[in-house]
């Protein structure tokens, strides 16, 4: 794992892919009226 | 839910003060408003378009009151440049706004528009992008050579040219420490004014490259008095919206309180890195606004028939807001990991400054 990070590049998409899947969890959260 | 009373609508307050606090923390660290991200979000929370740039712009004034409070507590604001430049910005505003009202009248739509500021953020995208990988070889490689390297590094040769124009006045930015022509720094403040008015932006993340490039401050000082420029530019977009009845002051308030703790935290967070990482992040969050725009213009462009690009649009803006959080997050996270001597990715060490 820690070699997979020393690519700027991994990194960069690992967090992005994380970010929008939490993004998306959060949008569909919102639209069933679980976030109010 | 929150009933919005002057908007007409309810919001979820929860969503407003994440988002206020996000768009803070990214302010504040690369010094822009954010309006390309918060107006965006807000309409996707029912608010109404117009009602959504005024809220934005409204807390945008605010929340670079806190960031350029706390900028100048690190050092990182030049007055006597700031102030050169609001007044070419003020007039590259007003320019801007009656562009658009020109192209308006000459029947030009919204899809040519959002085609422009698509091709502007992935050209300033490139040359960002370009320029710092470079600077950040270069540290990488005096690092191993075993020299000491300062708080900034740009291998980018513009600075030099537009320092060189010796058309009085010259002025002597000290905090800056540059000596540039004052007419540079005017139409340079009149160029980004213009083309943040034509494209109803505040302009910020055309503002920050073109004073690192342009005029030649380090990315530190250009983040700062971009903030004090925001100040004044949101402070007349906000009372402009206020007078027209566009401003939802519930929503400004219950964002202004997330932007309070974010803008303080982005802020500090210059100190623990260098200029390159500063520049890593802008050129990140001009890719990402450029594909949320890109996906909204296919989206006008196939005549809103595929609803799922609207969806892929609003969960890339929300996801663009977390991305960059968790990438200065992981920023600040690397440098004190690294000032302990702990294990840090290779390509932190030339991103993070070791000391204060």
């Amino acid at each position: 794992m820690k070699a997979l990070f020393n690519s700027m590049l991994v990194f960069w998409i690992v967090l992005l892919l994380f970010s929008l899947g939490t993004a998306g969890v959060v949008y569909a959260l919102w639209l069933k009226d679980v976030i109010i | 839910m929150f009933d919005f009373v002057i908007a007409g609508i309810e919001a979820p307050v929860f969503l407003l003060v994440l988002t206020g606090m996000t768009v803070g923390m990214v302010g504040g660290f690369i010094g822009v408003g954010g309006g390309y991200m918060v107006t965006p979000a807000l309409i996707v929370f029912g608010f109404p378009g117009y009602m959504a740039s005024g809220i934005d712009v409204t807390h945008i004034a605010g929340k670079s009151v806190v960031a350029t409070i706390r900028h100048r507590q690190l050092g990182n604001i030049d007055w006597v440049l700031g102030l050169a430049m609001v007044g070419g910005t003020m007039m590259g505003v007003e320019m801007g706004v009656r562009l658009l009202n020109f192209t308006k009248d000459l029947g030009l739509s919204g899809i040519a528009l959002l085609t422009g500021s698509v091709g502007i953020m992935l050209g300033l995208f490139l040359y960002t992008q370009i320029e710092t990988h470079r600077a950040h070889k270069k540290i990488t490689e005096l690092a191993k050579e075993g020299k000491t390297v300062g708080r900034e590094l740009k291998v980018s040769k513009l600075p030099l040219f537009f320092q060189s124009i010796a058309l009085r006045p010259i002025i002597r930015c000290h905090v800056a420490r540059i000596v540039v022509s004052m007419w540079v720094v005017v139409i340079v403040g009149i160029c980004t004014g213009t083309l943040a008015g034509f494209f109803g932006v505040g302009g910020g993340f055309i503002r920050v490259p073109a004073l690192v490039y342009c005029v030649g401050a380090t990315t530190h000082i250009a983040v700062g008095t971009d903030l004090l420029e925001i100040i004044v530019s949101g402070g007349y977009g906000a009372l402009r919206q206020f007078m027209s009845g566009n401003v939802d002051i519930c929503a400004v308030f219950f964002m202004i309180i997330g932007a309070m703790f974010g803008a303080q935290f982005g802020s500090i967070a210059t100190s623990f890195v260098r200029g390159p990482a500063i520049r890593f992040i802008l050129s990140y969050s001009l890719i990402l606004a450029t594909t949320g725009a890109f996906l909204r213009l296919f989206y006008m462009l196939t005549a809103q028939k595929y609803t799922v690009l609207n969806l892929f649009a609003v969960v890339f803006t929300l996801g663009e807001m977390i991305f960059l959080c968790l990438f200065i997050l992981s920023l600040v996270f690397f440098a004190v990991r690294h000032r302990h001597g702990k294990w840090v990715p290779d390509w932190i060490p030339a991103l993070v400054v070791v000391k204060d």
